[in-house]
């Protein structure tokens, strides 16, 4: 298999829900093979059921599902090659190690030899070998989640692995080590990984491409330094980042913004917003630095030393917003001004990021 | 470490209940005992008679031994028949039932209804519903032709017995594997789907082991409650035909009340209830044992050797040292000498105080949490002990 369609899918658990509710709003998207995918929201923003209409546990309302050009929409689970880690370990208490990894291959009727050919290769690979013959109900979580991945990567079909938050019930000093475990098992066996997850860190560390959903609707599919560079979506700007993006109210007008009582230079032209519509600023605090003079005047609340920067919070009119104060600078007292780098100011319209013509 | 406050008078608290108990339970219990241990000419003279009574009762050749032996035999026969179609169909039923939407009050509420009814109410019911001439239930299967009377015929009797503790118990079985089914997160069916695992294959993998615990309960209790029947063969068919039905409690009633033989009786009720508790205390350690560290510590060894545990160390007599030494015998329990004395002064207390600091939803089906010493604290045997330094 080299891709998963998704062709206008969307889903309610509500039969007779309008479209504006969808738990799961119309997507077109193409995931390709050897690549992974970050599902990236907070809780309720569909990313789960996306990812259980991917491996056949909920059918879509609409839409259809392709795995290459073969349309899986209702096809049941076990009869696609996916495979699927969940929140927490699922294993199999009464079974060994051992038995647990060639539980799928025995349900589909492999014979004995192969069987043990491919629990020993992917226990290898996971680090399972020396606890083959142990009761899995007594490893610990690290362990019995590295035997539900086990579980899924043992068949040799399988050409998608789907992760749903698969770190949640790890301790904290173990995330790291079962996160590059799978980024190793990612590099070894060239499939599709589709993460699923609310915490940045893990999304933008673990995936290739990073897919931001909200209210069941996917705002924004890019890479990871993408979504940090050129936010497509206010949400996007907010949720990635820490602290998140600036937004702060404008009001447009060809090549300038005013902000409040100031004006500022923008770095292309734009037409101006359907009226009635919200219009904001963003600018990451990282690209905004607290200088003497500068684009707009603030007035400087408290400055936080975090170690390898120092964040200043600042009033910008009625929005308090974050500036990096640069290295060996000293902190202007009251009213300073904000630098923004021109490339990384952005307009948004009703949310939506708005390209202009270049000056 | 921060002490916690120390109130006695927090005792007073439960004054009420022990004087309740005092005149509920241990005064009468005091009396049986008393009577078990001592004869009487009438008039309210009584004189001490040792353990003759016990020594009859426990002797099958004597009147009194061959009835006790008999009860006790169809008790047994009685309350394993029950639970082996109790269990296995009230885990069935429980599967049968819908996990979600409206029609799962309803279900619930029709399957509990029988558990409401007293037993004397549920006696007198089956009574008229059994009868052969005017009762549904009797009538019905004598107009198929079948040869039915629970009065005339032990096994009609029998069956009737049966099938009325069946149609009034099954229903907890039902509930309490219902409320275990419940508790299994969707995620081990959506994995047992991905892996391909056949219905019967869920249910031996996942399903059952995670019954387990209510199982015990539903066991327990089942049990219990099925060998101190009394109200149901009382009420429909009065022990009979001829002794066909007469259980242990029944017959207790005969000898004490019937035949004011009060010594013979209360022998007999001491030791139908040490039997009750024994083979309680049985169950639970058999079914329990199951999850207890010392078999996994076993099972785990088992992977690396078949060679026998010839020598078990404990290092010290803290209970999570010594706890589960019991299941590796009949390995010698090595341990310093003070290792034994502080083992035999304090290992009850210890027993103790693991099992108060256990939540009782631990014990009750809750999570199963392999490391919590309450299991194999149950098992702790101070014995056999080689003292070495």
């Amino acid at each position: 298999m080299a891709r998963i369609t998704l062709d206008g899918i969307a889903h309610s658990y509500d039969s007779d829900a309008d479209p504006s509710s969808y738990a799961l709003k119309p997507i077109d998207h193409v995931w390709t093979q050897g690549r992974s995918y970050a599902l990236l929201g907070p809780s309720g923003c569909g990313k789960t059921t996306l990812l259980n209409i991917i491996s056949g546990l909920v059918v879509p309302s609409q839409g259809r599902l392709l795995f290459d050009d073969k349309d899986v929409t209702f096809l049941p689970t076990e009869q696609r090659n996916i495979a699927q880690v969940f929140q927490f370990p699922v294993i199999y208490d009464t079974m060994t190690v051992a038995e647990n990894l060639a539980f799928p291959l025995k349900n589909r009727g492999l014979g004995r030899a192969a069987i043990k050919t491919r629990v020993d290769e992917i226990s290898d690979l996971l680090g399972l070998t020396g606890d083959l013959k142990r009761r899995a109900r007594g490893l610990t979580a690290d362990a019995k989640q590295k035997i539900s991945l086990g579980r899924g990567l043992v068949r040799s079909d399988v050409a998608a692995v789907l992760f749903d938050e698969p770190l949640t019930v790890i301790d904290p000093s173990l995330k790291w080590e079962l996160r590059s475990k799978l980024k190793a098992v990612h590099r070894a066996l060239d499939v599709l990984m589709i993460y699923v997850t609310h915490d940045q860190v893990e999304a933008l560390t673990f995936a290739d491409e990073v897919v931001v959903m909200k209210d069941g609707r996917i705002l924004q599919i890019a890479t990871p330094t993408q979504l940090f560079e050129q936010p497509d979506h206010t949400f996007v700007g907010y949720f990635i980042g820490s602290p998140g993006m600036n937004l702060v109210d404008a009001k447009i007008d060809g090549a300038q913004a005013q902000v409040g009582e100031q004006t500022i230079a923008l770095p292309a032209r734009y037409r101006k917003p359907p009226p009635g519509s919200s219009v904001r600023l963003g600018f990451r605090p990282d690209y905004t630095t607290l200088v003497s003079n500068g684009d707009l005047r603030v007035r400087v609340r408290k400055v936080e030393d975090l170690g390898r920067r120092r964040l200043a919070h600042v009033s910008l009119g009625a929005h308090d917003i974050f500036a990096t104060v640069p290295h060996g600078q000293s902190v202007p007292a009251e009213t300073a001004g904000i630098a923004i780098k021109p490339e990384r100011l952005f307009v948004y319209v009703n949310d939506e990021r708005v390209t202009g013509e270049p000056l | 470490m921060i002490e916690k406050p120390i109130n006695n008078r927090a005792w007073l608290l439960v004054l009420p209940v022990l004087i309740f108990v005092l005149f509920s339970a241990l005064l009468p219990m005091m009396t049986v005992v008393n009577y078990s241990v001592q004869d009487s000419m009438g008039a309210n003279n009584f004189f001490w008679n040792g353990d003759a009574w016990f020594r009859a009762v426990l002797d099958p050749t004597t009147d009194i031994g061959a009835r006790f032996a008999d009860a006790l035999i169809r008790n047994l026969a009685f309350s394993f028949t029950a639970l082996l179609i109790e269990v296995p169909l009230g885990i069935a039923v429980a599967l049968c039932l819908p996990r979600r939407g409206w029609a799962v009050g309803p279900c619930l509420v029709i399957i509990a209804l029988p558990m409401l009814i007293p037993w004397n109410v549920v006696g007198t019911m089956w009574q008229i519903f059994a009868r052969a001439d005017i009762g549904l239930f009797g009538a019905a299967l004598t107009g198929l032709g079948l040869h039915y009377n629970d009065t005339q015929d032990p096994v009609s009797a029998w069956f009737t017995i049966l099938l009325i503790d069946v149609w009034h118990w099954t229903p907890l079985v039902i509930l309490l594997s219902y409320a275990g089914l419940r508790a299994i997160p969707d995620a081990f069916y959506q994995a047992a789907r991905i892996d391909a695992a056949s219905r019967w294959s869920v249910f031996i993998n996942i399903e059952l082991p995670k019954l387990q615990r209510v199982l015990v309960l539903a066991i327990l209790l089942r049990f219990m409650q099925s060998f101190m029947i009394y109200t149901e063969p009382f009420v429909v068919t009065g022990g009979g035909p001829g002794n066909a039905t007469t259980f242990l409690s029944i017959d207790l009633v005969k000898i004490a009340l019937g035949q004011v033989d009060l010594g013979s009786a209360a022998a007999m009720s001491l030791v139908y209830y040490l039997i009750t508790i024994t083979l309680c205390w049985i169950f639970f350690t058999a079914m329990t044992q199951l999850e207890s560290q010392a078999e996994d510590i076993k099972t785990d060894l088992r992977a690396l050797t078949r060679l026998p545990v010839g020598v078990v160390v404990n290092t010290h007599g803290h209970s999570d040292h010594c706890f589960g030494n019991h299941p590796f015998r009949p390995a010698t329990i090595w341990g310093h000498e003070r290792c034994v004395t502080m083992i035999e002064s304090t290992g009850e207390r210890q027993r103790q105080g693991t099992i108060a600091a256990i939540p009782a939803s631990r014990i009750l089906g809750g999570v199963s949490k392999s490391g919590s010493p309450w299991l194999s604290a149950m098992t702790l045997r101070p014995a056999a002990f080689r003292a070495t330094t």
